[in-house]
């Protein structure tokens, strides 16, 4: 239990060609001081280990802390009923799934149990999958609770693990059972979704009570026992996204009709995103562009909010980012980047706050695919149930 | 298959080296470091005319004769990829300079790396030059280094002026010598490992440096 640290002591870094800090098989031979060795290329951020180097757990958590809990707001009628839920699944220390859809107050929901499990000296961990995910967290946390908040993402303090701590996954690799209770955010999006080992590292720093929060789980998530929640917190349908045949015609047709909106087009590589800028810019349209190479992302967010211009994004804002009225379109929706599930979360930045819980969201296709089909069948779903 | 330094996928080129080839390199990141044309013939330091810059006169004047091959120029990407390779200790990356390096062998050649002291050898796990020469050809670890201080914090003057810290154990007589090392910032190294080499009897000596730090850049050497 603890962190693992390189030490004279302990079991080898690297055993039968695979890292045993973050379970890769990236590794490479070399010439050690001492003759040939190997080291893991995966998590040379966390500082290199070698197959002549040994890891040792240590204890780096903080002494248990009681918390006063001041909810930001009244949860509604079926945001208690998850989070009663949520508490029945803690006693019975059971696994489980929420799957509430874009826009529900996932994040408060998850604060009674919080609450409970710090309460009961025991440890929470959020796991987010971005960064900047992470930073949101951290803020609405602090505001709730008494407790500090253990930052564990790039650039925040790494030395000890308070009671509630904040993380990206890739600086959970030297964590082992460390905390009692695990609440995976968006447990589909991309570090998780593409890396087994990562999935196997969550795993790991758990100690088998974990809560996977997302509105589009993966088959293979969709095992756990399952609390749906299906409807907005404004109680307002999602806007179902309509197909239109794209041609750039059309495309300007969408930003002319909303142009005292924010919109935001998103695409599916970075070099269509110079491409349809420069389409834009040859029709008059104004736009910036966001990738995940973008430094500003957040300067972005409030350009796109307070000017009401255009973005064009890659797929780094389908989650987690809110914009007031924001009108969705999406650029070559049949191109393979698009999945199901990201489409359906790009239809969810539409309509998210109370005072515009509308928003209009397009697919221009090129070709018809089941994805699309697929996303606004799921949506239908969501809002008929 | 993914780039070895930027780790983005990339398309492999079809050649028969694809068949054995493990490490691939993608074309922007393949011209990131910036080689040395023409300039001094001695040690590579670029000027316009080709002549042997006064840093190397003053080597001369002191009698100490060594042709010193520079490939790279320590620029910005050179400081980013030498801190890869010998800080962070990501020792793979020097697949992406292999093949230049491989294209220096010349038959009967001993390469000599330039050694660590033995403590900073434990600390660093390896000695950066070792790996690089063995990328050229067969090694032979013939020097040996006393315990000094790092040459990092010092400047040009007082580097010049630090006593030999190089010996060489075992008498050299027959064969060529290439002696190879990592960065040529003042030189003193790579002359002060060439005098202890002759000394033990090597009669043709030269250096294989992988980059050489510009003069006027506002790069810190290290």
């Amino acid at each position: 239990m603890g962190e693992l640290i390189v030490a004279s002591n302990g079991t080898r870094a690297i055993r039968f060609g695979i890292c045993q800090r973050c379970l890769s098989t990236n590794v490479r031979t070399f010439t050690c001081h001492h003759g040939s060795c190997a080291y893991c290329r995966n998590c040379l951020y966390l500082g290199r280990v070698c197959r002549c180097d040994f890891l040792e757990e240590r204890d780096i958590t903080t002494p248990p802390e009681t918390t006063e809990l001041t909810m930001p707001f009244e949860l509604a009628l079926a945001q208690t009923r998850v989070a009663n839920q949520l508490l029945a699944w803690w006693d019975d220390r059971k696994t489980g799934l929420v799957h509430a859809v874009c826009g529900a107050g996932k994040t408060e929901m998850t604060f009674p149990v919080i609450e409970r499990v710090v309460n009961e000296g025991k440890r929470v961990l959020i796991v987010s999958p971005r960064k900047d995910v992470a930073l949101e967290w951290v803020e609405r946390l602090e505001r709730a609770f008494t407790v500090p908040v253990t930052r564990r993402y790039g650039g925040g303090e790494k030395a000890s693990i308070g009671m509630i701590t904040v993380a990206t996954a890739p600086l959970l690799l030297n964590l082992r059972h460390v905390f009692d209770y695990v609440l995976v955010d968006e447990s589909d999006a991309f570090p998780f979704a593409f890396d087994v080992t990562l999935w196997r590292t969550i795993l790991r720093v758990g100690k088998g009570v974990f809560v996977f929060i997302t509105a589009t789980p993966t088959v293979w998530q969709q095992m756990v026992s399952t609390v749906h929640l299906s409807r907005r917190y404004h109680g307002f349908d999602l806007p179902v996204p309509t197909l239109v045949k794209q041609t750039d015609e059309r495309l300007f047709d969408f930003c002319r009709r909303h142009a005292s909106k924010p919109r935001l087009l998103f695409v599916p590589t970075k070099p269509d995103l110079e491409r349809y800028q420069k389409t834009l810019e040859d029709a008059g349209f104004t736009c910036r562009m966001v990738s995940a190479e973008t430094e500003e992302r957040t300067d972005a967010l409030h350009w796109l909010q307070e000017t009401k211009g255009i973005v064009l994004a890659t797929s780094i804002w389908e989650r987690g980012m809110t914009v007031r009225d924001v009108q969705v379109g999406v650029v070559e929706s049949e191109h393979r980047l698009f999945s199901t599930r990201g489409l359906i979360q790009m239809a969810g930045r539409a309509g998210r706050k109370p005072d515009a819980p509308t928003g209009e969201v397009c697919f221009f296709y090129g070709e018809r695919t089941f994805r699309q089909d697929l996303a606004i069948r799921a949506i239908q779903k969501a809002n008929r149930r | 298959m993914n780039c070895l330094l930027c780790h983005q996928p990339m398309t492999v080129p079809w050649t028969p080296a694809t068949l054995w080839r493990r490490d691939w390199v993608c074309p922007s990141c393949e011209d990131r470091l910036t080689p040395l044309h023409g300039g001094c013939p001695r040690c590579g330091q670029p000027n316009e005319t080709g002549e042997t810059c006064p840093d190397c006169i003053r080597w001369l004047a002191l009698g100490l004769d060594l042709t010193v091959h520079c490939l790279y120029a320590y620029d910005e990407a050179g400081v980013e990829w030498l801190h890869r390779f010998k800080f962070s200790g990501d020792v793979a990356i020097a697949a992406s300079v292999a093949p230049v390096l491989r294209k220096l062998r010349e038959p009967g050649v001993t390469y000599v790396p330039v050694p660590l002291s033995d403590e900073r050898l434990r600390l660093r796990r390896f000695n950066q030059a070792e790996l690089l020469a063995r990328k050229i050809g067969p090694t032979r670890q013939l020097i040996e280094k006393n315990e000094v201080s790092s040459q990092r914090e010092l400047g040009k003057e007082e580097r010049r002026h630090r006593t030999n810290p190089f010996t060489v154990p075992t008498s050299v007589k027959y064969g060529k010598i290439i002696l190879v090392d990592d960065v040529y910032t003042t030189g003193t190294t790579l002359h002060q490992a060439a005098f202890s080499l002759r000394q033990a009897g090597a009669t043709e000596v030269s250096a294989i440096c992988l980059f050489r730090a510009l003069n006027k850049s506002k790069t810190r050497p290290i």
